[in-house]
Formats: C-alpha cells, sequence, structure tokens
C-alpha cells in the first residue's frame, strides 16, 4: 500500500539514481522524504529553520516508534 | 501491525532518512545540533537499546523454532511482518545487522557530519576531520552545552563498545564491523572535544595506544585511519602528549604486520604521513632523529646471518647542512623479531615510511640527507630491502631537484651494475620503476631525456 501510495515520488528518485532500487520501501521513503525537506529547507531561511526542525521532530517520532514496538512486545508477553 | 514490524520499519525509514541528511545537509540552525544532540542521547539511551535487541532476539528465537519444529510463529499468516524479516536477514548478512548498533552508527554519523558542517569556515573546503592545522580553532565554534553533550556521547560509546571488546576480536560476528565503525566515528567525536579541553572520563591517548597495538582494529578500513588522524591531532595540539603518541606512532609503523591484511602498506603511508605532520609542528632536528633512528633500523639484522654485514651511519656531512646536531640523534630501535618474514615486513614497513615522510614534508636538505643515508644501504642488508630501497628512493626522487634526481638515478645503476647487489629481481624492479617513472611529470626533461 505504501508503495503504491508514494510511487510517484519514488519513481522519480530511483530516476535520479539516488538510491539502491531493491531496498525496502521504508528506507526509500525515509530517504526520499528527509532529501525533499532539506531541498524545501534550501529555499529560504524561515523554510530552514522550519524542515530542520521537522527533522527533529521525525527522530522524535522514530524513538517513540521504537517505544510503542518494546511496549507492544512487554504486553503481549 | 505488529510490534517486530513497528521496530523493523522504524530502523529502515531512520536508514534512509540519516542517509539522506549526511548526503544532502548543506549548512545548519543554530540550534539544529542542539536539538539533536538531545535528540540522539534519547535514542541510543541503553534501556531502549537493550529493549530493542531483546524484541530482535526473540523473534529470532521464533524463527529458529520455526525451523526445528511446526509450531505457529508471530510472522505466520503475516506477509508484511515475512518480508520484513526476510530484510533482516539479508542485512545480516551483509554484515549490517539491523539493531541497537546499527541504530547508534546512523546517529553518531548523523551526529558528526552535522558537526563538521557547523564548523565549515568555507563552503568549499574539504568537509571533515581533516585537515589538521587550526583543527582546535575549527571545533572551537561549537559552543560549551554542544561540545560536552558530544564528549558525554562519544565516551558512553567507547565505553559500550570496549565492554564487549572480547567477543568483537571474532571476525565472524556480523557485529563486528558495524561496532569497529562506531568506535571511529565515536574516537573521532572524542577527539573533537579533548582537543577543545573537554576531557572524558576515559584515558583517549591510551584508548588510542590501545588500538594502534591491535592489528584487528587497525586493519579496519574506518577505525585504522580514525586512530591515526586522532592520534596526529592530539599530539599536534596538546603538546603534553606529543612526545609519548609520536613515539607509539614511530612503533607502529616499524612493527606493523598483519599477514591476513591488504591494506598494510597502506596504512603505513598514513601512519608515516601523519608521523611527518606531528614531528613538523616540533622542530627539524626531530624530524631528522626520527628518520634518523628509521634508517638505523635497517641495520638490527644480527651480523651472524647477515653476510652482508650491516653498518651503522655517520653522515656527518649531510647532518652538518642541515644544522643538525648528530649527538642527539636517536639511538637505534631494538627489535625482538621471530622470523625472517616478520624482519622483511620490518624493513619494508621503514623504506616505505621513510619515502612517505621526506615526500610529505618536501624539504630539500631532509631529501637530500635521505638520499644520501638509504643510497649507503644499497647491499648491505638483503635483497628485499634493496627493491624496498629502489621503490622509496624512487618516490623521493618525484620531489627532489634535478641534481638529486641524477645522483638517484646513479645510485640505481650502481645497483643493477655492482656484483654485490646485481641480481634479476633487483634489476626487472629498476626497470618496471624507470617505466613507471617516465609517465611521472616531473619537470626534469633533460634528465628524462
Amino acid at each position: 500500500l505504501l508503495y503504491e501510495q508514494y510511487a510517484p515520488i519514488l519513481q522519480e528518485i530511483l530516476i535520479a539514481g539516488d538510491i539502491d532500487m531493491e531496498d525496502t520501501p521504508s528506507r526509500q521513503l525515509g530517504y526520499s522524504l528527509a532529501k525533499t525537506a532539506l531541498q524545501i529547507g534550501s529555499l529560504s531561511p524561515k523554510l530552514k529553520v522550519q524542515s530542520q526542525a521537522l527533522l527533529i521532530d521525525y527522530l522524535e517520532k522514530v524513538r517513540r516508534a521504537f517505544m510503542d514496538a518494546i511496549a507492544y512486545e512487554g504486553l503481549r508477553s | 501491525l505488529s510490534d517486530v514490524t513497528i521496530l523493523l520499519t522504524a530502523i529502515l525509514s531512520l536508514i534512509g532518512s540519516c542517509e539522506a541528511i549526511v548526503t544532502h545537509l548543506e549548512t545548519v540552525t543554530a540550534d539544529f545540533i542542539d536539538r539533536l544532540i538531545t535528540q540522539v542521547q534519547a535514542l541510543v539511551d541503553g534501556q531502549l537499546l537493550v529493549g530493542i535487541e531483546s524484541l530482535l532476539s526473540s523473534i529470532n528465537k521464533e524463527a529458529a523454532s520455526r525451523k526445528s519444529s511446526s509450531a505457529s510463529t508471530r510472522s505466520h499468516g503475516d506477509p508484511q511482518l515475512q518480508y520484513l524479516l526476510r530484510i533482516n536477514t539479508r542485512y545480516t548478512n551483509k554484515g549490517e545487522p539491523l539493531g541497537a548498533l546499527m541504530i547508534q552508527r546512523l546517529l553518531l554519523k548523523l551526529l558528526e557530519h552535522t558537526c563538521y558542517i557547523s564548523c565549515q569556515t568555507t563552503k568549499h573546503e574539504q568537509l571533515g576531520f581533516l585537515p589538521l592545522k587550526g583543527f582546535k580553532d575549527r571545533f572551537s565554534i561549537l559552543s560549551p552545552t554542544v561540545l560536552f553533550g558530544i564528549s558525554e556521547l562519544a565516551e558512553s560509546q567507547i565505553g559500550s563498545i570496549e565492554a564487549s571488546a572480547d567477543f568483537l576480536k571474532f571476525k565472524t560476528s556480523p557485529h563486528q564491523d558495524l561496532s569497529l565503525s562506531l568506535k571511529a566515528t565515536s574516537l573521532r567525536l572524542a577527539c573533537i572535544t579533548f582537543i577543545c579541553g573537554y576531557e572524558v572520563n576515559i584515558n583517549l591517548p591510551s584508548v588510542i595506544k590501545s588500538i594502534l597495538v591491535d592489528p584487528t582494529q587497525m586493519a579496519h578500513d574506518d577505525l585504522g585511519p580514525a586512530c591515526l588522524d586522532s592520534l596526529a591531532a592530539i599530539s599536534m595540539n596538546c603538546h603534553e602528549h606529543a612526545s609519548d603518541l609520536n613515539r607509539s606512532l614511530r612503533n607502529y609503523i616499524i612493527h606493523a604486520h598483519d599477514p591476513h591484511s591488504t591494506n598494510l602498506s597502506a596504512r603505513v603511508c598514513i601512519a608515516a604521513k601523519r608521523l611527518a605532520w606531528c614531528l613538523s609542528t616540533i622542530s627539524n632536528d626531530k624530524i631528522v632523529s626520527t628518520l634518523y633512528s628509521l634508517v638505523n633500523v635497517l641495520t638490527s639484522a644480527p651480523s651472524s646471518t647477515n653476510e652482508r654485514g650491516a653498518t651503522s651511519l655517520q653522515p656527518r656531512t649531510a647532518l652538518s647542512l642541515i644544522n643538525f646536531d648528530h649527538r642527539t640523534v636517536a639511538s637505534s630501535i631494538s627489535l625482538s623479531l621471530k622470523t625472517e618474514d616478520q624482519r622483511q615486513q620490518v624493513f619494508s614497513n621503514v623504506v616505505e615510511a621513510i619515502a612517505e615522510i621526506v615526500y610529505e614534508l618536501k624539504d630539500e636538505k631532509i631529501a637530500e640527507l635521505m638520499i644520501s643515508l638509504l643510497g649507503q644501504k644499497f647491499g648491505r642488508v638483503n635483497d628485499g630491502v634493496d627493491k624496498s630501497l629502489v621503490w622509496g628512493l624512487a618516490k623521493i626522487s618525484t620531489i627532489v631537484k634535478e641534481k638529486d634526481y641524477k645522483r638517484i638515478l646513479k645510485l640505481h645503476a650502481k645497483v643493477r651494475l655492482d656484483p654485490a647487489t646485481a641480481n634479476t629481481a633487483l634489476t626487472e624492479t629498476v626497470l618496471s620503476l624507470f617505466r613507471s617513472m617516465l609517465t611521472i611529470d616531473h619537470g626534469c626533461s633533460s634528465v628524462h631525456g
């Protein structure tokens, strides 16, 4: 589902040769989103602040995902 | 989504985004690195990483029990999870298992890259740990809070890797490459904060020296150069450690050996280049005394096994040219070698290092002195040394004036014609050397002619 949803973006990145075609959709998506955020950030100083704040928020989301996974495992066992 | 699916998807997404940030981040806002350190600290928290590893090991155990019995597992009937588990196996087979170490390495690399970007003075300069000239000033731009945060992170990472050092000695461990790469990044970060005055609880010079004497760690493509770079950076910026670290570096050059390594010669050259940088921050006398002690290693073979009879050198004329007091020359280094192969490796390392140091310094008088000293070694040690000398002098010849270049050519001719040194193998070496020299744009067309 994810792959289909983001196919146009991914296709563009694959054509640019930035990433390995055999890689997982999650990795490709992470790469394209971060790259896009940085590209948008290069347009103006204000956007730069916002895009870099977005990357920090993203790291926080990853941390929460880790915590959720561990908590889920704890509940399950 | 199951717990393992969430975890593996998040790790894979983190890999992709960190790669993109390292590749495409060009400038950073003032508070980005501050906030990044806080996030990285939270993500490499010990309890969190233990939880991740325990979850992954539970799924690996299930996979193992599935092979031995028909018991149902979590992945049964979940194609997405089955797919992710196959991906996990693929990463493990590549030597990059998805797990705590991978997360630590990604985040520390990201932090390191952000550090370099924050301290970049001009947009076009090379981005990285090097150059070591102006190193302290470059990284002192970082705020005290950032430097303190980095020192804490680097220290905790090095500490955790050191704690599992025994386990990591086995090359079969899929974690070895990851952890040594993480150690390399942490070492560079710890070195930056150490030089900027943030002493970490670990004794960094001791950690560096312990890596230097471990062939497994030095053979690693990332950790070996990181160790040599960090050593040179500390030696050049913290004078109280200079003589101790320079001695360790010189000893590494002499004794470096690893029969399984294919990059030993390149590593010795990297070490020699760093030794040249370190010595040139002290004095010319120090450079010459170190080179002299290296040359004297070539005479260390016991005379009973050496029919050619090695002699000690007293190049007074050459030394006087650069106003050098030969009484301060370092004593020759004692070698306790077991086999002829080891002895040959030492000789090869020494000649290679001398050539690299002279090449790096590009000082005519030092080059002249070394041509004189090395020239006297032809036919005095053994055939292997003669071949190394040919290549060593060839390297030096690329930086000397026409007069010295002619001298080297005469030496080569003498080696080929003198009955004491001439042999087929050496003649072939000299001929192949001349062929390769013709491709060098030396600017001495009359000599080439």
